[in-house]
């Protein structure tokens, strides 16, 4: 028998652990925020609408990173 | 079953593997190299609106992964929860709140631990349209992020990792299904069953009218395929992998150890194509094999020497293993299942020795790295790559680099992070369980060293989700439903948003050429120094535990 409102506990525990996991995710970009920006600044041909890698980039190839967000190869 | 008996399937099965190590390995990175889709890919694309050319930086790779997880942890929940009114249910019951939503959590993180008994609890409907899609979809997970993670090595100055719902889709249509359909037609003609027939009661031969038998019935062989391919674990049947339905002859169970190793040893091979150095992929792999030697010999050994006066008196340490397997080939089951994440059995653990269950565990605290889960296993021996890279580089004073990519503060950050939370799982978990109130009324064993090990058992094994069992613990109350449904859940998605946050840093460094002063990391030396991090990591943050249960019970 299970306890009143144990469906809404469990779908809760469950979102708010996710929420929680994608929390972790934004300080790990803090992490990572120093390699992106030396990638931006290193790479000259970062602007926005340039063509990035490929998901079958050559191994060694530098792709060139569209900074707005999602890309189009 | 003889010594050279169990040492020929185990030769036997190692020889299959290395002879398809490559082509598999090659096969797969080419999916994944490959810039066409195929015509079964657009359509799904054009069916889920997934632009297939663009790509993610790892952030939102790491989100498009939760929330696929998220959506697929609430539709298994529901299905659960409904499962009464569904068709195929053969008249089951709903599952309750706190076992429906350990089971979610479970199949998604690709643990399938099970505090459930299989026929008696899941109808047709649930296993069909709910745990095996997961068993496919959870081990896609996995070798998407290690894919992720091999661009990182790949790509200089790039934002991007990938794009999550195109590997996802790859990995599905173009491997794991492809295997999945093969062995499951191979496996239904060496007798495992697959039908829709709901469980038969039938008189037994000797028993006259008044002693029954039920005879189950269901869909088993195709949910066992992949149960082992993906590394997934969940059994059909309560006994798992040791139910005769499930595996009739020692020929299936020698096939199941065959599928279990087959895409996490390949995977180094894969990443060898994928970054152009085919050396570092036998590098690793070679760390992968000392592991599971060191491992294997361990466990036959404890299982075949120790003395005791049950062992003596039935000839050999049978107690929880099918005498059609033998106790050297359970050893190898249980060595192979416990050392990638996959947690079938085809014996039961907690009936091993002291020290041989010891080794299980300590299999799985190692972070399940030799080979691994699919996917796991790859990218969590990357990881103890790099940190056995950073601890060269600081004892001999040169830069630590690995494949061109140099390991700084922020890679190291991200990797400690990546060993760090497993152990922090395991151990506050064990803590909380032993000191929680009636938990203890779960332990079978609650007077002896051997109580301690189940709870530090379910633990360890939920948290770096394998989900095989100790069965003396009663795990099906709300208390370790829910601790090991959430041991589970961040024990998945904790290391992976550190794994992906890797990939994007390794991804956005440019390559270094390597010079005379660069440490070459494909050389048996860097192998040894790998696994002996792997190790040293391990004993450091475990051998307190261990030896207050494990080890205590071998040596009482």
């Amino acid at each position: 028998m299970d306890a009143p409102f144990a469906d809404l506990l469990y779908l809760l525990l469950a979102v708010a652990t996710v929420a929680g996991l994608a929390a972790q995710a934004l300080v790990f970009e803090k992490v990572t925020a120093e390699s992106a920006t030396t990638a931006r600044i290193t790479d000259p041909s970062s602007t926005p609408g340039t063509t990035p890698g490929t998901t079958g980039s050559t191994p060694g190839t530098p792709s060139t990173p569209d900074s707005s967000g999602e890309a189009r190869a | 079953m003889t010594w050279f008996t169990g040492i020929t399937q185990i030769l036997l099965v190692l020889a299959v593997l290395a002879a398809v190590h490559v082509p598999f390995g090659n096969y797969m990175a080419g999916v994944f190299l490959s810039t066409k889709d195929t015509k079964a890919e657009r359509l799904f694309y054009r069916l889920t609106g997934v632009d297939s050319s663009s790509e993610q930086r790892w952030k939102t790779y790491f989100l498009s992964v939760l929330g696929f997880s998220l959506v697929s942890i609430l539709l298994l929940y529901g299905l659960m929860r409904l499962q009464e009114f569904l068709p195929l249910s053969n008249g089951k019951p709903a599952v309750t709140a706190d076992q429906a939503f350990n089971t979610a959590v479970s199949f998604v993180t690709n643990t399938n631990w099970q505090s459930y008994s299989g026929e008696a609890t899941m109808g047709y409907l649930v296993q069909m349209a709910g745990l095996a899609v997961q068993n496919f979809v959870s081990a896609a997970v996995g070798i998407a992020v290690a894919v992720a993670l091999i661009r990182g090595f790949m790509r200089q100055r790039s934002l991007f990792i990938g794009n999550f719902w195109v590997d996802l889709t790859r990995t599905v249509l173009r491997i794991l299904l492809p295997v999945s359909v093969v062995f499951a037609l191979i496996y239904i003609g060496l007798g495992v069953i697959e039908n829709l027939t709901p469980d038969q009661v039938v008189e037994t031969v000797a028993g006259g009218s008044q002693v029954t038998q039920t005879i189950p019935g269901g869909p088993n062989a195709s949910q066992e395929v992949i149960k082992h391919l993906g590394t997934n674990g969940g059994g059909f049947f309560n006994a798992n992998s040791a139910h005769p339905l499930s595996a009739p002859s020692p020929l299936i169970n020698l096939a199941n150890i065959f599928l279990i190793l087959l895409i996490p040893s390949a995977l180094p091979r894969t990443f060898g194509v994928m970054v152009g150095s085919r050396r570092h992929g036998w590098a690793i792999l070679g760390a992968m094999a000392s592991f599971f030697v060191l491992s294997l010999v361990a466990v036959i050994l404890t299982e075949t020497t120790l003395s005791t006066p049950a062992t003596d008196a039935a000839g050999a340490a049978m107690e929880g293993r099918e005498t059609r397997f033998g106790v050297i080939t359970s050893a190898f089951f249980a060595v192979s299942t416990t050392l990638t994440s996959t947690g079938a059995v085809d014996s039961f653990h907690s009936n091993y020795s002291g020290l041989g269950g010891g080794v299980l565990m300590l299999n799985m605290m190692l972070g399940e790295i030799a080979p691994g889960g699919v996917g796991s296993g790859l990218y969590g021996m990357l990881v103890v790559a790099v940190l056995a890279v950073f601890i060269c580089g600081l004892m001999v004073g040169r830069t630590p680099e690995f494949l061109g990519k140099k390991i700084g503060r922020t890679e190291i950050t991200l990797a400690s992070a990546v060993i760090l939370i497993t152990p922090t799982l395991v151990l506050t978990g064990t803590a909380v369980a032993t000191m929680w109130p009636n938990a203890a009324d779960s332990i079978l064993n609650a007077d002896s060293p051997h109580g301690l090990s189940e709870i530090l058992y379910a633990f360890t094994s939920a948290a770096n989700n394998n989900g095989s069992a100790f069965a003396g613990l009663n795990a099906n109350t709300p208390f370790f439903n829910t601790a090991l449904g959430l041991a589970m859940l961040i024990g998945r998605f904790g290391p992976i948003c550190a794994v992906l946050a890797l990939a994007g840093a390794f991804a956005a460094q440019p390559s270094t050429e390597a010079t005379p002063g660069t440490l070459p990391t494909h050389r048996p030396l860097f192998v040894g120094v790998t696994v002996g991090t792997g190790l040293i990591v391990s004993a450091l943050t475990f051998l307190p535990v261990l030896a207050l249960g494990p080890i205590n019970e071998g040596l009482l």
